[in-house]
This record gives C-alpha cells, structure tokens and sequence, in this order.
C-alpha cells in the first residue's frame, strides 16, 4: 500500500501523459491494471467513514482539522489515531482481492501509516480516476486530458454543448463534445466563457485556450470522419484541472490506444 | 513565588520579561533582545544590544550586515544575569544556532521554545527538553493531521525520481536558512555525493553552516549541464532564468502535507519536510517539559489547547503577531 500510495503521490501533479506512463510503469501489475481502470473496486459508503471519525476521534479536533485542510477524507486519513497492532498493512492486491470489506477497514487504518491510509481512503470513496492517458485500447473507455476549445448554446432550453480538443502540432484539434456537466464544473466553465471567450460563430463560441480537463469516456474508435481520426463516445467531464495548462498530445493519445 | 504571567507579558514589540529588561525575538526595534534564532521573523535588524547563540549571531550579520547592534553570545547552559532573571540557552532543534530561552526569577522557571522541531537533523543541536514551570511554545503545526513522514522517506522520493528522470533537472524550493542545508545533509546521508547546485540567494548562509562544521560537500553555483542535477532555489524563483532541462519542481515544506497546499504550490514532488514541530512533536515535548501551563504563541492555538485542556494542562494564547509560518 506504501507504495501505491507513493505511486498516486508521484503521478498527482505529473506535467504530461508520457512522464505519467513512465511513472505508471514502475508500479506493480495491480497498481497499474487498478489505474488503468481495468480493475474496479466497490466504494465504501460515506455513512461508514463519518461512523469511524466519530467513534475514533475527538469531534472537535476533527472539525479543526478538516476546516483547515477542506476535505473530510484527507481529514480522517491524517488525524486517524492507530491503535497498536501486530497486523501488517494490506497490500493493494489484499484490498483489491477484499473488495473493500466494511468490517477490514478499521483494522487495514490501524496498520497503515498516514500516506497509506490516504490512499486506502481514496481506494474507499472511489476518489482515484482511471489516470489520464493511459492505455486505451479500441472500444474501451478510458481518460484523456483535453482543453476547452468552445461552448455553444443549446437549442433546446439551457442545454449548453462544450467542445474539447488536444494538441496536433502547433493546434488543438476537437476530440470530444461535453453537454451533461455538473452544477459546479458549469459554473467554472461559463466563468471562463464570459472571461475568455472570444470570435462567435452562430451559436458557437470560441475561448482562448487554458482551460484544462479530465474528460472521461466510454469507448473510443477510429474515425475518417473526425478531423482528430477518432471520436470519443459518453464523453464527460471528469475533474477540471486548473493545475494544468496543457492538454494530451494527439499523437500520444493515438499510440495510447494501441 | 511570582506566577511568571505577573513578570512576563505579550507587548506589541514581542514578550517582555520585566524584571530581566529584555523582549525575546521583538518583532520592533528594542535596547535589549534575546533572540531564539536568525529567521527573519524572529530576528529583526536595529536592537541595541542582542544576546544569542554565536551559530545565531553569525547568520544574523550575514543577513542584516553588522549595523550599529552590540551582540552577546552564551554557550549552551551557560548562565546570565540580567536584572534580576537568571537566564540560560538550550538547543531547539529548528536551525543551526536556535535556542530556547530558559528564565528564573523568585523560583519559577519559564522556557521560551522559539521555533523547534524533534525529528533528527544533523544541521542542527538536536531540541533538549527543560523541566519547567511555564512552557511557551508555537504551535505551527498544531493540529493533529500534521504529523510529518519520516524526512529520509520523503528524500527518496526525490532521488527516487532521478532514478526516473535522470535528463531533467530536479529543482527544489527551500528557504535559505535551515531548509537548504538540512536538504543537503539529508541528501548526502542518502548517499547523493554529486555536486549539489546552488541558487546565490542560498549561498552565504551556507557557508556560515559550513563554518560552523556543518559539511555540505561540493555546493556549486547554478551552471553547467544540469541535465539529472538537483538544484536548490528559494521557493518564488524557482524557475526564473536558468535554463533547466524538462524541469522537476519539487517543494520541501511541512505545508505539503495538506493535498490542497501542495496543489496549490504547483510542485511536481511537494515533500513534506518541515523545521518545526509536527502535533506529535509538539504534545511529546510539552510532556516532557512537565509544565503544568502551556502558553502558545502563535499558530493553531485552539486545537493546541483544546487537546492540552483535555490532558489537564493550562492553555493560554498569547496570540503574538508578526510570525510566520514559513513551514
Ligand atoms: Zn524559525
């Protein structure tokens, strides 16, 4: 687990998708088939989480805790107070093979140390994307990092359809076509809309570029009719990334995909 | 006996001990200042007179110039009188040179902390507890989801990744005074004997650690093939000018442990490596001290002294202000 938990460390704030596969390659088989998306774990329900911090933690010092670091899983990962035990930490194949067991997780918290409870954590909630960019093979779903290119009003009430693009060469080329996005992540884009947009044509708008996301996508398949020579299918938005100011390559993306 | 909060008081210039006639690390200008150690938030340029460690008053020269400053030095244990106050030095473990003020007057025995941490750093004395009467402490980090990694753990994520990337340059924010060196003897103790390149920024305090026998081996200026080399610069120009291979940012601060600050940062590694102690460090130390008052200066106080008050030790907020948080 202490590595797996090194490994997202490593991978969180990685500038692009080549040095991402080049971390990803030193994991281990599952930590990889895990990030790749081709593992899938259950997700421990909140209610269970909130159940230990109150059971395990001074209500005070937890509101201190997570008021000053904004996220509750984080919170409870940190502030967790172990419990001696003789128990070794679970490795990521004991927590994929457990499928997340309720009634481990206490004990996996007790022997795991703070990182690694992070990770376990994440492991929990279901907060770890399959990463960005990595390998996709035809008709799977998978991730890529894309740019904001354009917004376009909808013709059906407030129905907005946003379209992403990734870097070919000196350009961006379009790769994906976003309408049902979050209330939170709307707001941000249309934020950036009104700041940043820029020529109109008809109902499409284009923006400066910038504005960077995790687009989520369903399968994916070579395509004559698209400019990119592909098309996404159940594309969706899976986190904003205003860390980043650059999209995936094409060319990366398109050896990705095998 | 005099309770201590009858001779020792918070004022605008920092906290002053009346019978002795000096303020400990006054953030104004003052006759007569004590000071912990040399950062900047602690020592100010213009006192009159300063009583330190030498380690303490040597990078204060090199930081502020010589000036018109009268300066003192007391070894370690070494005993004073100042007015009326007998008044000692004990190491802090925070920085070369940093040191808790220990202060006797009509039986009661109070210790100033300065800034200090208990991981071991061998850039620096390491923290020596003093049983004491009123512990005054900061509380940086006084909550209880700071509690630092081990710093060597934290190092091998760095060397780790120029095992990884061994054509980009790694270039790691750190503040002058502490950070850097510490850095540097953490990396030579993992084994990392090649040239380390230095910002210029860094270099004089430095060379006073070196002085003082600090070995940092071969510092360099930021020159050369820096493909695969590590280069330390102070945190805001970090990427300023040089022309570093496919640069690694990396940030070493105790503040990387919170996913947010280290997002914030923009750091590819952010470490969490820190000169002050962490909530485990802080409530072990306190214990040690036996105190049965703790007065904390700044920081997360309220956590601190919910969790003490829980324990059965007095709490109190002195609430100083001007210090920073430089992690
Ligand atoms: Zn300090």
């Amino acid at each position: 687990m202490k590595d797996f938990a090194a490994l997202l460390d490593r991978l969180r704030f990685c500038p692009t998708p080549a040095h991402r596969a080049r971390v990803l390659a030193t994991g281990s088989p599952e930590a990889q088939a895990l990030l790749r998306g081709e593992v899938k774990l259950r997700s421990i329900k909140l209610a269970v989480l909130r159940a230990l911090a109150e059971a395990r933690c001074d209500p005070a010092l937890f509101a201190l805790s997570q008021e000053f670091l904004g996220d509750f899983t984080e919170t409870l990962a940190l502030i967790w107070p172990a419990r001696a035990t003789n128990a070794a930490p679970p490795s990521l194949a004991e927590v994929i093979e457990a499928q997340h067991a309720e009634s481990l997780l206490e004990g996996w918290l007790d022997a795991a140390e703070p990182a690694s409870r992070h990770a376990l954590l994440r492991l929990a909630t279901g907060k770890i994307r399959p990463i960005a960019s990595v390998k996709a093979p035809e008709g799977q779903g998978g991730q890529v990092t894309a740019m904001l290119l354009t917004a376009q009003s909808g013709r059906v009430g407030l129905e907005r359809l946003y379209s992403f693009g990734v870097h070919d060469g000196a350009g961006l080329v379009p790769i994906a076509r976003v309408t049902e996005v979050s209330a939170p992540d709307r707001a941000t884009l249309e934020a950036w809309v009104r700041d940043h947009g820029g020529a109109k044509f008809g109902p499409v708008r284009e923006v400066a570029s910038g504005l960077v996301a995790d687009i989520a996508f369903d399968a994916v398949a070579h395509s004559t009719r698209h400019k990119a020579g592909l098309a996404l299918h159940g594309a969706r938005i899976a986190e904003l990334r205003p860390d980043l100011d650059r999209a995936d390559d094409l060319a990366t993306f398109r050896t990705l995909l095998g | 006996m005099t309770h201590p909060a009858s001779w020792l008081h918070p004022r605008p210039e920092g906290l002053f001990c009346a019978p002795g006639g000096f303020f400990i690390d006054p953030v104004r200008v003052v006759d007569r200042a004590v000071i912990t150690h040399a950062h900047s938030d602690h020592a100010r340029g213009g006192h009159k007179a300063v009583l330190a460690r030498a380690e303490t008053a040597a990078l204060m020269q090199a930081r502020l110039g010589r000036g018109r400053t009268a300066y003192q030095t007391l070894g370690w244990g070494e005993v004073l009188r100042l007015g009326e106050v007998k008044i000692w030095l004990q190491p802090a473990g925070h920085v070369l040179g940093s040191a808790q003020v220990a202060m006797e007057y009509r039986g009661q025995l109070v210790v100033v902390s300065g800034d200090y941490k208990r991981q071991p750093d061998r850039s620096c004395e390491a923290f020596v507890p003093v049983p004491c009467d009123v512990f005054v402490t900061e509380a940086t980090f006084g909550l209880p989801v700071f509690r630092m990694p081990d710093p060597v753990a934290e190092i091998a994520r760095l060397t780790d990744s120029l095992a990884l990337f061994p054509e980009r340059t790694h270039v790691v924010g750190c503040y002058s005074l502490g950070k850097t060196q510490r850095l540097i003897t953490l990396l030579r103790d993992a084994g990392w004997d090649r040239p380390i390149h230095v910002h210029p920024a860094l270099m004089p305090m430095c060379k006073i650690y070196a002085d003082f026998g600090i070995r940092l081996g071969d510092l360099r200026p930021i020159e050369g093939d820096l493909a695969g080399a590590i280069v330390l610069a102070p945190p805001n120009c970090a990427n300023d000018r040089w022309a570093f291979a496919d640069p690694v940012a990396c940030l070493a601060s105790g503040w990387m442990l919170s996913a947010r600050r280290a997002k914030q940062s923009g750091a590819e590694i952010p470490m969490a490596i820190s000169d002050h102690a962490d909530w485990d460090g802080l409530l072990r130390t306190i214990g040690e001290t036996g105190a049965p008052e703790v007065w904390v200066t700044h920081g997360s106080e309220d956590a601190l002294i919910h969790e003490l008050t829980r324990r059965g030790i007095t709490g109190r907020a002195l609430r100083l202000v001007g210090y920073g948080a430089e992690g």
